[in-house]
């Protein structure tokens, strides 16, 4: 009887703990950090920090943003965008409008809405996934890992 | 059978209060990024957190507004009460060279006991005098974060005194400094400030930042006597190291200050001097020292329960030749904040112990008893946001609260928000709130007389009033009724407007005699009247806010505030024991109209400008005209590593913009300034 008792409640604290909607600005900044690692970069950047960039007005992506600095054991920085400061140093930019931000080769644009974006957000079913511009990537020198292409939910060539 | 009942209860039960409860992470994206992206996709996301922000803004029930560090960033200020000047509702008129009155809705004084202002939620208000002495801020305009502000009556949520609103300056935590920066700053009239910050990372958990800073500026002219303050000076450490793992982010920080400055006192002794525009002036250089260490723990119990506290202990000394005033306040927070089913309730307590002491000599008349006392004030409230009917946010609190100085008060609050259009927000609220006296009009206080300046309403005399006092302060209470509308139609334009009602209760008046002509024994004139102080006057306003802000593409962004304040009229003459006296009401500081406009543009992708138009009304009972003045700052990206700026304050004529209710010697010319900065990161 005891032991149906524990095997029960142990069941219960398994069920109870995978039940978790996931925050979406964490979500986000963390698929950010993955572009990073999933794009194959320009043989100049080989060994070297990748630089993301972002620039909302949204104070809780930015928070998660500046979170994700933190993680200084891996080859990324995280720089804020703001009003007068360039994105010569971006290898990635997220931003809230890109379209008023220099789309040049090697910087990865990513977004919400809007066409510019080189990788898209969006949510399918109560899940965040994404679309690539895979033809717009590789225009710029970039190239997508064979990973990213299938976890997309859409690859434009 | 017993035990088979009990343990198919257990059985049933278990895992519903298991779900309810069930223990999960703060969603941080360093956390997230230990799964793999295959994971992540496969994982629900939570929609209504991506729009938190804009919710608390847009999906709020109160008049609220947040000035990011961004914002701060990009405008012309130079310290906190200029960047509160920016911001909508807020009437900043800077009295001296330390010295500001900031007010919300009217009822304006640097004594003022109509508005809460908090650091990291600790109370700064000062419960001797009343109001907030801004100069002994031991926060940077670096260091902050943002800046919350909420008009109306919001005491039940934040304590006594939040009467018209409430100020809460956010620091930024040790995580948010992680860059070293250095800020230069040099201006015109010798005024110049200096500033490093850096921060490091101990582990993947704690993090720990340093802040100390320079400013140094002169003091100002005054308008009749054209005597000069003393030149202030001060130093700022501020310290600050942070936790966060799964379930907790504890935040521990040091503030501290001193500093020196050049006050200017009226000698409430009869003038010596034979010309009556040379003005009893009395400086006492005042040494000042403001230290405070605060500890605030946040505990995620669940996804649906989180509990808060928050400690802290600040000591403040000024040390002056005329009068020692030293406080030590002790505020015990603890909060719980619970989502149960469509409810979202809060519960807490809330306690502050405040120890004062006033010594002062002869010269700076104002003498308590006790010299010392300790005012305690308890509290606990209830506040309940509930969501269950389609399209409406229904809240109510309810806080009771003790004060040893005065009465027990209950505050309390009822708010809607209709959420039926997703372009269109409509809110409305009543509450109550309560102001508590401050030690200084609560006690036994010697005040025999207050001077008046010259000034053409006196004939260019001096004006001695002498005082005394009918009955002992009680609080004002406050009966306030808001509506509000909020239209954003996309991204780029939003408009906000409030209209709100209150009646204050309780508010001070005085009943003074005639002026009549007085020949000093030196034979010099001067005017005299005598003034009885009672405590049941009634001041009702009433008055609109509106913001607009339109951006008219990502480089360019125009916003624009205004709002109207009008105060009934009480005062006039009246016959008591069959002489005519003069009613007064000393709650009625008020700029009946403030406009602000402001403009920020991107030029390039290097240089930007920010430009900011104000219009303050008239205040009557101050005897100050209305002024118009402009601030302008351009930025120069140079580097990555290099921000210049070039600006300047308080364009326009030279202008009077408040003076201290009582203690007034003179009143300040606020001249331009002009300024260069350089803001060096790595």
């Amino acid at each position: 009887m005891k032991a149906l008792l524990f095997i029960i409640i142990l069941l219960t604290c398994l069920y109870a703990g995978k039940s978790h909607a996931r925050n979406v600005d964490a979500m986000k900044a963390a698929y950010v950090y993955y572009y990073s690692q999933l794009l194959e970069w320009p043989d100049l950047k080989v060994g070297k920090t990748i630089e993301i960039c972002f620039r909302t007005k949204e104070q809780s992506i930015s928070d998660q943003f500046f979170n994700l600095n933190s993680q200084a054991k891996n080859n990324i920085h995280v720089i804020e965008i703001t009003p007068g400061l360039g994105t010569e140093a971006c290898d990635i930019l997220y931003a809230d409008s890109l379209s008023d931000h220099e789309d040049r080769p090697g910087l990865l644009l990513v977004g919400e809405s809007q066409s510019t974006a080189d990788i898209k957000f969006i949510i399918q079913k109560n899940k965040l996934s994404f679309e690539i511009n895979n033809k717009k990537i590789q225009m710029k020198g970039l190239r997508a890992s064979a990973k990213l292409l299938q976890l997309a939910a859409r690859v434009h060539q | 059978m017993k035990t088979q009942v009990i343990f198919y209860s257990l059985a049933i039960l278990y895992p519903s209060l298991a779900t309810a409860l069930s223990t999960t992470a703060v969603d941080n994206a360093a956390d997230l990024i230990e799964f793999s992206l295959e994971d992540l996709m496969a994982m629900d996301i939570n929609i209504t957190s991506a729009s938190k922000r804009s919710e608390n803004s847009f999906d709020s029930s109160t008049a609220s507004y947040v000035l990011s560090a961004q914002d701060i960033k990009r405008s012309d200020a130079t310290n906190v009460p200029e960047a509160l000047a920016t911001i909508p509702g807020i009437h900043v008129a800077k009295i001296s060279s330390t010295e500001w009155a900031i007010g919300i809705r009217g009822l304006n004084g640097k004594f003022s006991r109509y508005l809460q202002v908090a650091i990291d939620g600790r109370s700064i208000y000062d419960p001797m005098f009343g109001g907030v002495e801004w100069d002994e801020l031991n926060v940077e305009l670096a260091d902050v974060e943002r800046i919350e502000v909420v008009r109306g009556a919001v005491g039940t949520l934040w304590g006594t005194n939040t009467v018209n609103g409430m100020i809460n300056i956010i620091t930024k935590t040790a995580r948010k400094q992680q860059n070293s920066e250095l800020n230069i700053m040099l201006a015109n009239g010798d005024r110049s400030s200096l500033n490093w910050r850096s921060g490091i990372e101990i582990n993947e958990q704690n993090w720990f930042s340093v802040s100390a800073s320079q400013q140094k500026y002169p003091g100002l002219f005054g308008h009749v006597t054209n005597h000069q303050e003393g030149d202030p000076q001060f130093r700022r450490l501020n310290l600050a190291y942070e936790h966060q793992s799964d379930k907790d982010h504890i935040n521990i920080s040091l503030f501290l200050l001193d500093g020196e400055t050049g006050r200017v006192w009226a000698d409430t002794r009869l003038p010596k001097a034979s010309d009556p525009r040379t003005l009893p002036v009395i400086s006492g250089d005042e040494d000042k020292f403001n230290n405070a260490i605060q500890f605030s723990w946040d505990r995620t119990i669940s996804d649906k329960l989180q509990l808060k506290t928050r400690a802290s202990y600040n000591v403040n000394q000024r040390i002056s030749p005329l009068f020692d005033w030293n406080t030590k306040h002790k505020d015990l927070d603890i909060e719980l904040h619970a989502n149960l089913g469509q409810h979202r309730l809060s519960l807490g307590s809330n306690n502050r112990s405040s120890d004062s002491l006033l010594r002062s000599n002869n010269q700076f008349a104002i003498y308590l008893t006790p010299e010392e006392q300790t005012i305690n004030v308890n509290s606990l409230f209830l506040y309940d946001s509930y969501q269950g009917v389609e399209n409406w946010d229904l809240s109510a609190g309810l806080r009771y609260e003790a004060n040893n100085l005065t009465d027990n008060e209950l505050q309390g609050t009822a708010r809607a928000l209709w959420r039926g259009h997703e372009q269109h927000r409509i809110w409305s609220a009543v509450s109550r709130a309560n102001g508590a006296p401050s030690r200084i009009t609560a006690s036994d206080t010697n005040l025999d007389s207050i001077y008046v300046p010259p000034s053409a309403e006196t004939h260019f005399l001096p004006h001695i009033i002498n005082t005394s006092v009918s009955s002992t302060e009680k609080n004002v209470k406050v009966d306030s009724v808001e509506f509000g509308y909020r239209f954003k139609p996309n991204k780029t334009f939003s408009l906000e407007l409030a209209v709100y009602f209150n009646e204050y209760k309780n508010t001070m008046e005085g009943l003074r005699t005639i002026p009549e002509v007085n020949v000093s024994t030196l034979g010099f004139p001067y005017l005299s009247s005598a003034i009885v102080a009672e405590y049941n006057g009634t001041v009702e306003t009433k008055g609109a806010e509106l913001n607009l802000l339109w951006m008219l593409n990502n480089r360019f962004l125009i916003e624009y505030n205004g709002s109207y304040n009008d105060i009934s009229e009480t005062e006039g003459i009246v016959i008591k024991n069959g002489q005519p006296r003069s009613r007064l009401n000393f709650d009625r500081a008020n700029a009946k109209t403030l406009h602000t406009l402001k403009i920020k543009s991107d030029l390039s992708d290097s240089v930007s400008i920010s430009s900011t138009l104000r219009y303050v009304s008239s205040i009557k009972l101050l005897n100050l005209p209305s002024y118009y003045n402009m601030d302008f700052k351009i930025n120069y990206r140079a580097s990555k590593h290099l921000l210049l700026s070039l600006g300047a304050r308080d364009l326009g004529k030279s202008h009077i913009e408040g003076s201290r209710e009582i203690f007034t010697a003179d009143h300040y010319d606020i001249e331009s300034q002009y300024y260069l900065s350089a803001k060096m990161s790595w």
